[in-house]
């Protein structure tokens, strides 16, 4: 309920400060030819997974994904910042009351991603191009499983990604449908030690110190992962805009063993010019 | 309009190739799930050479008893007495309707406790700090009893006993009883060590499972208590009173007991319990929890069985008919 009341009120900050600084034009810019966007969005998140740390069970569930990020494109780059959390309850159709397969995951992602324009076939179709750095670290708990009960996935990864924009007139406005992929190259993965174990029975035990040291930097053999996604940009008033989108973010992390996690994310985002 | 619905429509398949890529549920019936049970503990259980089971053979009897036919019950029943096999405490199979449990560890010991006599003639005008019962008995010598590790006890409160052992004029010690103790939480054995200590123990060592094969152990680590600086501090002489129901954590703590030289152990062995319990998923939703770690005195004795008393006393019948605590009666002459 506080996470709620924060979010709304983060959000009707940054829609009165746009709407307050798009009205005036003679606000200094460093460049005026960039626009510069905070995003806020709000989005549900749909999971499944297969972690080899917690059983040989496909899990799924659903759960909130708020997003905050900051965006800066121009006729010739795009860049993105975003962070974007998720808190979902997945479970499986073999759970019963009696012995409830439940497992709590909460993810962040947060991406960097800066792209340049490389194809102009017209003025309504452009291809971008550039990299992608992405942070992921994905918290699961599983209750039933008592001292293994904390599983994560962790990779700081960084890949090529592209993006395809399409301009389309809707309601005699000028909006943007694009297609976008991501795909890590070079990852920082961890994951827990073997049987998930926690040193309880040591008192200098340090969980967020043991975090990652069963890491190692990976290649696409034993971190896969794809981000794609749709996006239909809206554009407001003040040059504000209003964006849906869907994202399709699938890994295959692989240590002492395997997890599978794949995130369908369909969200609502405004972004604020300023 | 066309190509809009065009791209959508790819990129629904492409997102779909999840369900290509990730594996599907492992089958719930009730021989994959007792393949899955054996494996697992094969995989993980750590103390299969010091006690000497052979696992495969296990497998050589279990497996042709295992059928497709057999009710979610039987399956039950027949898998809890082969995790029994394994004579731990701290290997529990949960179906959710059951959870089996191996208790020989003090079922074929005496008890050597009896809390009618304690609560009737030593623990009168007590006082209760959080968890911990304490009283001063004849002679005085400090009482506490402490009866689960599952509750902790904080600082503050472990403050408030210390204060008052401190001030009692010619305090002989203090008899710490936590008989028929289950376990729990070993960071509270840490929040006591702390306070006896006078410079960095080691308690006892520990090498935890980190691979599939029965011998795959990381290095031993030693697990070392600093002394604190800042808190009330106990120098006085303590004995502690054990039985064959410490298990567990309770166990972890009367290892730990034997690194001071100012703490004596006195009753049964401890019942034991000296792994890291961890847990599995089975597909059918059942879970396992078994010992992931082996754990030893820093002279090397594995605590896995339990801890041995330093003085062993029994309770007599005849005591205990008398409404006499042998065990604390024996603690109280050494001081």
């Amino acid at each position: 309920m506080i996470f709620m009341k924060t979010f709304f009120l983060i959000f009707h900050a940054i829609l009165f400060t746009s709407i307050v600084s798009a009205q005036n034009p003679e606000l200094p810019r460093s460049k005026k030819t960039d626009n510069r966007y905070w995003l806020l969005g709000l989005g549900l998140s749909i999971q499944n997974m297969y972690d080899e740390g917690i059983s040989y069970v496909r899990y799924k569930g659903t759960g909130v994904a708020p997003s905050i990020g900051f965006i800066k494109n121009s006729e010739k780059k795009y860049c993105q910042f975003l962070l974007q959390p998720t808190f979902n309850k997945l479970t499986t159709e073999r759970s019963n009351e009696l012995r409830p397969m439940e497992v709590r995951t909460t993810r962040f992602v947060l991406d960097y991603q800066y792209l340049v324009r490389v194809k102009e076939w017209n003025e309504k179709l452009k291809l971008y191009a550039g990299g992608n750095a992405s942070l992921l670290f994905n918290l699961k708990r599983a209750e039933q499983l008592d001292n293994s009960q904390l599983v994560y996935d962790y990779t700081l990864s960084i890949g090529p990604a592209a993006k395809l924009d399409k301009t389309v007139r809707l309601n005699k406005r000028e909006c943007v449908a694009a297609i976008g992929l991501s795909v890590p190259l070079l990852s920082h993965i961890a994951r827990p030690y073997y049987l998930n174990r926690i040193e309880f029975i040591d008192p200098k035990n340090d969980f967020l110190g043991d975090l990652f040291s069963n890491s190692s930097v990976v290649t696409v053999n034993k971190n896969f992962r794809i981000t794609s996604g749709l996006s239909f940009t809206y554009p407001l008033f003040n040059k504000n805009e209003l964006k849906l989108g869907y994202t399709w973010d699938f890994y295959k992390m692989t240590t002492i063993n395997s997890v599978y996690a794949a995130e369908h994310l369909i969200s609502i985002a405004f972004l604020s010019n300023y | 309009m066309k190509k809009i619905f065009l791209v959508f429509t790819i990129t629904f398949i492409f997102s779909s190739c999840e369900k290509v890529i990730m594996p599907e549920s492992e089958s719930a019936d009730v021989e994959i799930t007792f393949e899955t049970l054996w494996q697992t503990i094969d995989r993980g259980y750590s103390f299969f050479e010091y006690k000497n089971i052979d696992w495969n053979a296990v497998y050589q009897t279990y497996r042709p008893q295992i059928n497709n036919n057999m009710t979610d019950r039987e399956l039950f029943n027949k898998c809890a007495q082969m995790l029994n096999i394994l004579r731990d405490g701290h290997v529990n199979l949960r179906a959710g309707f059951s959870t089996s449990y191996y208790n020989d560890f003090y079922l074929n010991f005496p008890a050597n406790f009896n809390k009618e006599i304690i609560d009737r003639n030593y623990l009168r005008g007590f006082e209760v700090t959080g968890p911990l019962y304490h009283t001063v008995l004849s002679g005085n010598i400090g009482y506490v009893y402490y009866g689960s590790f599952a509750s902790p006890f904080t600082d503050d409160q472990l403050d408030v006993v210390l204060t008052r052992f401190n001030s009692i004029v010619g305090l002989k010690g203090i008899i710490l009883d936590i008989r028929n103790n289950p376990g729990g939480d070993p960071s509270n054995a840490y929040r006591f060590f702390k306070r006896i200590a006078s410079q960095n123990t080691v308690l006892y060592k520990t090498k935890y499972k980190n691979g599939p094969g029965h011998n795959d152990f990381s290095e031993e680590q030693e697990s070392i208590i600093e002394p604190t600086t800042d808190k009330i501090k106990y120098a006085g002489k303590i004995v502690v009173l054990t039985n064959r129901k410490c298990y567990s954590a309770c166990n972890f703590f009367v290892a730990g007991c034997k690194a001071f030289s100012q703490i004596k152990i006195v009753g049964d062995q401890t019942g034991g319990g000296g792994g890291q319990p961890t847990g599995f998923e089975l597909p059918n939703g059942w879970s396992v929890n078994f010992s992931g770690s082996i754990t030893s005195l820093p002279n090397g004795f594995i605590i896995e069985n339990g801890v041995l008393p330093d003085i062993a006393v029994s309770l007599t019948p005849a005591d205990e008919a008398a409404g006499i605590d042998t065990i604390i009666e024996k603690a109280k002459t050494l001081f």
